[in-house]
């Protein structure tokens, strides 16, 4: 059989699911923040009902979208805090544990449901146990004498709410069991639903898939007014939905003959929405879509470029207005490429937020005391650096409590206090966002690592600077640990570490002083799609430096260049010898001015090193767009990328640091072979 | 002495009446409302329908609405239509809904 209607609209579960699962995740983040945040000798009651409400809302959205695997956790998570909410149950810190525990298990299926990922029953069965144990202690001590604890919140008096309910058309297409909606409210209390169908159209117009009905409910509830909200979260807009408490409970006039409550404008401004107020002013936007519009820019970019380049060669006085349009059109691009660039940036404290949990964790089971300070967290960075920037961290972080922070006996020993301070710090400096990990422990220390250097052929001696030896422990395998345990020492960190970090085009720096500390620095590009750069030619190739890498140009004097034996020339600037690096020699490239005095140098600086770059010519500061070389062609040794240029030509971007790398390699080569 | 005539049409609905099959469950009802009024008289009394739901495996939402719709559909064209053999769970989910007084009258689907 055919379809009635041509408007049948397209079901499309999955895109409401994955909706669900952002905020379920966020729902989860908050819960965790305000348990970390708790005191259980004397909670907020404000944070109690936040987390409940969390708690309560993940019930909700899994009911409505069938996993009811999570509503089973979160049900005994629920009643479990409504009790302690009510004062009938106090808080304790491990019930803080078990909640946490209890977060960590909802979690798990959640990753379940969104990514297949593994699910242990025993865990959730365990916590499940745990919650009803609680609760079955809680009512097996409950007697009519038990008074509420003096402290805690009123008991709050039922009311009536009259719930006028207007889904949306496309409700049943998002895959939203109203049933189980309805369901969830009944667990609140008395419920009364009166379904309708007046406004549907005539038999034969029906589209089935779309919904006309409205629904009068009448709710007789201990529950405050943003819980009830809080169920109808993933499903209604507030245009959809009139909740109106009725005054006079018992006195209340039966929901027949009622006229409904107009659709628009009538629900009244809720009190307290938790994120969703945050949200009234943004739009969800899959990562897809917006990566598809910074692609497009990218191509709009470069169209400009080449139109700037055609246009350059006009007369600019015959071709005054394409000049000024042309210039007006390279502004309108910079500025529609910062906004399209600026929606895929996020605050760091996406990634820093899961860090007080770990250390709280790890430090119990190591048996130490370790305050965690988190520093910029308002700090923004791409979404796709922030999601790759997780494991690094998280690595860093643990190695810190394992390794570096001493037990308390040893750092009152040390005359130190007994808690030891791990700092997660972030910052922008110019075009490039600095993340530092901080700990006050035992710091890194020289000897031990060029014994197991040593020990593992690697080629080291004791002329090795500090900077040197601490660079070893990034070797694959590398560890000093005397005993490896299930958080760190097997050496499969600090490489691994250097690995992700290097491919988001970062660096990794290291500062330690014995018995004072590390820290440890990533450095990471603002954005992975975009560039200020300084187009300069070499011959008759044309390569990219990073704005933000330059120090200055100049075109040097006879004189200002020095030959060093074995390892080539350097600069002489200004009091300072640099090494200098001509480009034509690094990358074989002919044609090219061989004497420096011929060409132009750019001074660069690599993470405080500075580095003279001989080039031919400067050529034009712009913006490019980055495009990867290991995804359309392969890794060229001393590139960031390439970028497609003004007249169509590919030209590489150069990756300073790792240019500095390269010949500092071939230098030392030149120099064993001197 | 007056004459008993059987005026029942029999309906019968079956399989699944969720959001998944709604719309092939529409195009039955219009056979079925084609049948109907094509069958009946001009002087007769209208059939009184009877919808049996016994084999009714699922619903949800979209499917009660579609029923109420159906139901009412009748009432306008002069019908009485009854829901009979309402099985447990068709009856929670009419009731759960709201839609008994749609479906009021229609003998069975009620709480």
């Amino acid at each position: 059989m055919t379809a009635v209607s041509g408007e049948t609209p397209t079901i499309d579960i999955s895109s409401f699911g994955l909706v669900f699962f952002e905020e379920c995740a966020e729902h989860l983040a908050e819960m965790e923040r305000l348990l970390l945040a708790i005191d259980p000798g004397a909670p907020d009651p404000e944070e109690l009902n936040a987390i409940f409400r969390a708690a309560h809302s993940i019930k909700g959205g899994g009911g409505i979208f069938g996993f009811g695997d999570m509503t089973v956790v979160t049900h005994e998570l629920e009643s479990v805090l409504d009790l302690v909410r009510g004062g009938e149950l106090g808080l304790t810190r491990p019930m803080v544990d078990l909640f946490l525990q209890a977060a960590d298990v909802i979690a798990m299926q959640l990753a379940g449901h969104r990514d297949g990922a593994p699910v242990e029953r025993d865990a959730i069965e365990r916590v499940c146990g745990a919650l009803r144990g609680l609760l079955a202690g809680t009512a097996a001590h409950a007697a009519p004498s038990v008074a509420p604890l003096p402290d805690g919140p009123p008991a709050a008096e039922a009311r009536r709410y009259r719930i006028g309910f207007t889904p949306a058309p496309d409700i049943f297409c998002r895959g939203i069991r109203i049933e189980n909606l309805f369901d969830e409210l009944a667990g609140l209390g008395g419920l009364t639903v009166r379904g309708e169908v007046a406004g549907a159209p005539q038999l034969p117009h029906l589209n089935p898939e779309l919904c006309h009905c409205r629904w009068e409910l009448e709710l007789e509830t201990t529950a405050p007014e943003a819980e009830i909200r809080d169920i109808f979260e993933f499903v209604a807009d507030d245009s959809d939905l009139a909740i109106t408490a009725v005054d006079a409970p018992t006195a209340a006039p039966a929901a027949g003959g009622e006229e409904p409550a107009p659709r628009q404008g009538a629900a009244p401004a809720p009190e307290n929405r938790g994120g969703r107020e945050q949200a009234e002013g943004s739009i969800r936007v899959g990562v897809g879509k917006v990566d598809q519009i910074i692609n497009q820019v990218g191509e709009l970019v470069i169209t400009q470029a080449m139109l700037a380049q055609l246009g350059a060669v006009l007369d600019p006085v015959l071709f005054a207005d394409l000049h000024r349009g042309l210039q007006q059109l390279s502004r309108n691009t910079r500025d529609l490429q910062e906004s399209v660039m600026s929606m895929r940036l996020v605050p760091i404290s996406l990634v820093f937020s899961r860090f007080p949990r770990l250390v709280r964790d790890l430090a119990a089971k190591l048996g130490k005391e370790v305050e965690l300070r988190l520093v910029g967290e308002t700090t923004e960075l791409d979404k796709g650096l922030v999601e790759k920037l997780a494991d690094p961290l998280t690595h860093l972080v643990r190695n810190a409590l394992d390794h570096a922070i001493e037990p308390p006996a040893a750092r009152l020993a040390a005359g130190k206090p007994a808690a030891g301070t791990v700092t997660l710090r972030a910052s922008q400096i110019g075009g490039k966002i600095v993340v530092d990990v901080m700990d006050d422990g035992a710091g890194l220390q020289r000897e031990k690592i060029l014994k197991k250097a040593a020990e593992r052929g690697l080629a080291v001696g004791d002329q090795l600077s500090d900077d040197e030896v601490w660079q070893l422990i990034f070797a694959p395998g590398f560890s000093t640990a005397e005993t490896v345990t299930d958080v760190s020492g097997r050496g499969v960190g600090m490489d691994v570490v250097l690995r992700n970090v290097q491919a988001l085009g970062g660096r990794v720096a290291i500062a330690s002083e014995t018995g004072k500390g590390t820290r440890i620095t990533l450095s990471l590009p603002l954005t992975l799609a975009i560039l200020d750069g300084l187009a300069v030619a070499v011959g008759a190739e044309k390569f990219i430096i990073p704005i933000n890498a330059i120090v200055e140009s100049l075109q040097p004097q006879a004189g200002d260049i020095r030959t060093v034996n074995g390892t080539g020339r350097v600069l002489q600037m200004r009091g300072e010898y640099l090494p200098l690096i001509p480009l034509h020699a690094l990358f074989a490239i002919g044609g090219a001015a061989e004497r420096p005095e011929a060409g132009v140098l750019v001074v660069v600086d690599s993470e405080g090193d500075r580095v003279v770059l001989q080039v031919d010519a400067l050529v034009d500061e712009q913006q490019v767009v980055i495009k990867s070389l290991e995804e359309n062609y392969r890794k060229v040794p001393g590139s960031a990328g390439a970028t497609i240029m003004g007249d169509g030509r590919v030209a590489l971007i150069l990756d300073v640091g790792e240019i500095t790398s390269l010949w500092r390699g071939k230098s030392r080569e030149r120099a064993a072979r001197a | 002495m007056s004459e008993h005539v059987d005026t029942t049409a029999r309906i019968t609905l079956d399989g699944d009446w969720s959001i998944g099959c709604v719309t092939e469950r529409l195009n039955e009802l219009i056979a079925h409302l084609g049948s109907l009024l094509a069958g009946r008289g001009a002087a007769a009394p209208p059939p009184k329908p009877e919808i049996c739901v016994r084999n009714v495996e699922t619903i949800d939402a979209s499917g009660c609405q579609l029923l109420a719709v159906f139901v009412r559909h009748l009432r306008r064209h002069g019908f009485a239509p009854a829901i009979v053999n309402p099985p447990e769970h068709f009856r929670s989910c009419v009731s759960l809904l709201g839609f008994d007084d749609e479906l009021e009258g229609t003998g069975g689907a009620g709480k």
